[in-house]
């Protein structure tokens, strides 16, 4: 059984003014050399905050506690400065709004070439060629041209590849792609994807894929872990999850899409709304909007536990049975 | 209060162009430029226009001002002067004329003192502009460091002492304060008159000090309050956080991510408030005594000597223009997206 | 915005309808830190300068030639200036003489800029771009240089003087409206009106209006406080208020002739100005705030 090259135990976010409220309730999640993992759920459930936590970005207000092992390093992820040297060596993240995530006023070629040459220590001029390089390798058409550019003189979808180039320029082992293609239209999408996924194959990276779009986590991930209101409440295999979705807001998720996909005359919805962070009940949170709540869903909060094919953190799963394993027997 | 949160267009929001290929940009920033300087030259003539109008249609005879005071000189020898003056001449020919004249290099002869009105502003134009550029210049040296510093401290009350900071910039004119700084070190450094430069350094930078200092808090407060919350916006910014994700070391990331963005509203506010700063430095120079523009526009004014209120006037607007002008070099050099600015 | 629709096509101002909503106003202005201070300091300001006859211990011009410059003492609280005359009641009467004037230039400046403003924003095509170059080429020249000159022509005094700065402050308050007003127009509730049917000058009236004043208003205050300093400052160098009648300004310029025998002289009109504008500050500040909705303190 390989270790696991990241794996992050009881991840806790909180405002700093206020402890008690937790974009992040105690999340631990693991993933393997060379896998795709998703972390899925809708806007406010705390899968971007989670993945600023592992690199130790997270804004002044929020602290963030919590165990994480990296290659087999330790760290304590409250601990900003210790995760500091990990970013861009070890794991690079992609952002998710293109549109405002290059310096407006430095060209390509000045903000590429010094990634390059911070992590290489290579000379000026070949450090111009490798920038020519990689803006090739992400599909720009005229390196020469874009190295010049200027972010505002680029569309989206060449920014976003232009993002994609700085992550590789690192040569990371761990991408994180942060809703990669949410800023962009749809045809282009499908192109940053599938650059995506040839990259890390080429490069052999794992990448931890955070998304609200089951679809593309179909396409493009091994493994997918839901959350919801900060807390995640199913993981399994991509198939698993979405074939047979255990809990029931993943089960409500799969529904909506397919309820798109079936061009049914009403569209399928999940009623209520993502609750504020203040308003989280201490049981589970997804059960004021749950068909299958019971009055037990609201005092106790479920755990992890196996049920069906995957883990799912329900009193009442879709299959109804589940045998209680406790987590540190589920294979991984 | 914020003079600039208060203002709802006091920045000029660079206007962006779709994606086109960079090259050529010196060309494009010198385009802008010719333009620009065509639109504010309009605007300028049109001022000088507007002024020559005014002090020639309001009440106040210039002849009686070369004259003399004292009322008894007859009505043929006021028609004698208006037409020497070439007053009787109608208003848009007179216009020209000095005009015409002015692009020579003649802007007339004082009407009270016997100089031509050029050598008397030449003398003193370099004094008004060494004044405003230090002014400048210690805003700019002061303001800058000080809201880095500042920019750690985000909290409440962090904010409100800014704000306050940058509401007594505002409240205490600067003439006063240099009344202030008279009283203060009246013993320690020289309080009025102006020594040039040629004339030994240290002399010129100890009369120039005080008027400088007068002069550029205002500047410097607003300055800082603006640099301050744009630099605690760019450190907010997703570009900034990206570079760090990247592992951009801190040092880099704060110089060249934030603080290169952060300076762009500085610069800008800089340059609106240099037609503020110039009316500021013939208040300073007044209570100084220090022989520049400003006092001898209000002598002039006071003496009713129209033509060198008309000089000063016309030099004044030059600089206002040219000032503008070059903070638009300045800002198409610092701004790639800056193209041409459309009032 | 459902309830700015709503509150647009209502008759009533969506400001303060009624005397409750307007005493509920008042209190959240005071309810910000420092505003209770600053609208109470405000208030004994304007009591001062307008009861500045019924106050002054003594007349202002009045000159007493045998305690000339004499320290404060109990006849003459902050003691007298160079000719005699008791330095207390000149500051009342020049504070009542300086704010009077910032008042009229301020009305002044509403009463042009406002519709030149609000004209510039609302007509179209060549009316719009003339009128919009006129502001420009009085903004070309900075308030208070434009002000020297029209003294310059005109001569120095009090007319002179509020048409002075009238005339440098208009341009600035009429750029403002007309970015305001561009502002407005771009919303929908107007488009709403338009395509009803409402004529333009009711759309003027009822709906863009009122949504100007909370931004004119804060704009007025800066306007007031401006005024204050640059009339102070036209004073100072002897081009605005004469003497004998005391200014806050030309106070400041005596006292500038003895700031070495009799600092005082100098401080404290110099504190007075500084004072009534920080003041106005402020409360235009806690206007600004009570006003923007989106405050939520």
């Amino acid at each position: 059984m390989t270790k696991p090259l990241l794996s992050i135990t009881d991840l806790r976010v909180a405002l700093a003014d206020n402890p008690a409220l937790r974009p992040v309730d105690g999340v631990s999640f693991h993933i393997d050399s060379g896998e795709s993992v998703a972390l899925v759920g809708e806007s406010g459930c705390g899968k971007s905050v989670t993945s600023y936590s592992v690199l130790g970005l997270l804004e002044g207000s929020l602290a963030a506690h919590g165990e994480m092992v990296f290659n087999g390093r330790r760290f304590d992820m409250s601990d900003r400065g210790a995760l500091a040297p990990l970013r861009g060596t070890d794991i690079a993240m992609i952002p998710q709004d293109p549109g405002t995530s290059l310096n407006p006023v430095v060209s390509i070629e000045r903000q590429l070439g010094d990634l390059v040459r911070i992590h290489h220590r290579l000379s000026k001029r070949v450090a111009a060629k490798r920038v020519r390089e990689l803006l090739a390798r992400v599909g720009i058409p005229a390196p020469d041209r874009v190295a010049g550019a200027f972010p505002f003189e680029l569309s989206g979808g060449m920014r976003q590849r232009v993002l994609i180039a700085m992550a590789l320029a690192c040569e990371p082992t761990m991408l994180i792609a942060d809703e990669p293609t949410t800023a962009l239209d749809t045809t282009v999408q499908a192109q940053i994807m599938d650059l995506l996924q040839s990259l890390i194959a080429d490069e052999g990276m794992s990448m931890m894929f955070i998304s609200h779009d089951l679809g593309l986590v179909a396409q493009h991930c091994n493994r997918a872990y839901v959350m919801y209101a900060g807390k995640i409440v199913e993981s399994g295999s991509v198939g698993d999850v979405l074939r047979e979705p255990e809990h029931p807001y993943t089960h409500a998720l799969v529904d909506c899409l397919e309820s798109m996909n079936t061009g049914a005359r009403r569209l399928k919805t999940v009623r209520g709304i993502v609750p504020p962070l203040s308003d989280r009940t201490r049981g589970c949170h997804f059960a004021p909007r749950c068909d299958r709540a019971e009055d037990e869903c609201l005092s106790s909060s479920p755990e992890l536990e196996r049920s069906g094919h995957s883990l799912a953190a329900c009193l009442h799963p879709m299959t109804g049975s589940h045998q209680r394993v406790s987590a540190s027997e589920v294979p991984r | 209060m914020s003079v600039i949160e208060a203002v709802p267009d006091y920045d000029r929001p660079p206007k962006v162009r779709e994606p086109a290929p960079s090259s050529g940009r010196l060309r494009r920033i010198a385009r802008t430029l010719l333009i620009n300087a065509a639109q504010l030259g309009i605007v300028g003539l049109a001022a000088t226009f507007l002024m020559f109008v005014l002090l020639r249609t309001i009440p106040g005879d210039p002849a009686r001002t070369v004259s003399g005071p004292g009322g008894s000189v007859s009505p043929e020898q006021i028609a004698r002067i208006r037409s020497e003056l070439g007053l009787d001449k109608p208003v848009v020919v007179q216009y020209f004329d000095w005009l015409s004249a002015a692009a020579h290099g003649d802007l007339g002869k004082s009407l009270v003192l016997n100089d031509s009105v050029t050598t008397l502003l030449s003398d003193r134009i370099v004094v008004t502009l060494q004044l405003g550029m230090y002014a400048l210049a210690f805003a700019l040296l002061v303001a800058v460091p000080l809201s880095v510093l500042a920019s750690r401290f985000t909290s409440d009350r962090a904010n409100r002492s800014v704000r306050l900071v940058g509401t007594l910039g505002i409240a205490v004119p600067s003439f006063w304060l240099a009344l202030l700084l008279i009283i203060a070190f009246q013993n320690v450094l020289p309080t009025f008159g102006y020594s040039s430069i040629s004339d030994g350094v240290g002399a010129h930078f100890q009369h120039m000090i005080l008027p400088t200092i007068a002069l550029g808090v205002g500047m410097s407060t607003l300055l800082f309050e603006t640099t301050r919350a744009s630099l605690i916006g760019t450190l907010n910014s997703d570009y900034v956080r990206t570079a760090r994700s990247f592992g951009i070391p801190e040092r880099r990331v704060y110089s060249r991510y934030a603080l290169r963005n952060a300076l762009l509203p500085t610069v800008t506010i800089a340059g609106l408030e240099m037609g503020a700063l110039m009316g500021g430095a013939l208040l300073v120079e007044n209570a100084f005594a220090v022989p520049g523009m400003g006092r001898l526009l209000v002598q002039s004014v006071l003496a009713r000597d129209y033509t060198v209120v008309q000089g000063c006037i016309l030099v004044l607007v030059i600089v206002v223009v040219s000032v503008n002008l070059l903070m638009d070099v300045v800002y198409s050099f610092i701004d790639p997206r800056v193209r041409t600015d459309n009032a | 915005m459902p309830e700015s629709f709503g509150a647009a096509l209502s008759p009533s101002s969506p400001i303060a309808p009624n005397t409750r909503q307007r005493r509920r106003f008042m209190a959240r202005i005071l309810s910000l830190p420092g505003q209770k201070v600053a609208w109470s300091i405000l208030f004994v300001l304007v009591s001062a300068a307008v009861l500045a006859p019924l106050l002054a211990p003594h007349s202002p011009n009045v000159q007493d030639l045998t305690s000339t410059l004499a320290p404060p003492s109990g006849e003459h609280l902050l003691g007298t200036d160079d000719l005699g005359r008791d330095q207390l009641s000149r500051l009342l009467f020049g504070l009542r003489t300086s704010l009077a004037i910032s008042a009229a230039v301020t009305f002044g400046v509403m009463v042009i800029g406002l519709p030149l403003g609000m004209l510039a924003g609302f007509t179209r095509g060549i009316a719009n771009t003339v009128i919009a170059r006129l502001i420009d080429v009085g903004l070309a020249l900075p308030s208070l240089l434009l002000a020297l000159a029209l003294i310059a022509a005109m001569g120095a005094g009090v007319t002179s003087t509020v048409i002075a700065l009238v005339a440098g402050y208009t341009p600035y308050l009429a750029r403002v409206t007309r970015s305001v007003v561009l502002k407005i127009r771009e919303e929908e509730y107007i488009d709403s009106a338009a395509v009803s049917g409402v004529p333009t000058w009711r759309i003027i009236v009822r709906h863009v209006t009122p949504n100007m004043i909370e931004s004119v208003s804060v704009q007025l205050t800066l306007i007031f406080a401006f005024t204050v300093i640059a009339e102070a400052g036209l004073s100072f160098v002897g081009l605005g208020i004469q003497p004998p009648t005391s200014s806050l300004g030309n106070m400041l310029a005596l006292g500038s002739t003895h700031s070495i025998d009799l600092p005082l002289m100098s401080i404290v009109p110099g504190c007075t100005i500084a004072l009534v504008v920080i003041t106005l500050l402020v409360c235009g500040d806690g206007l600004r705030h009570a006003l923007d909705p989106r405050s939520n303190r």
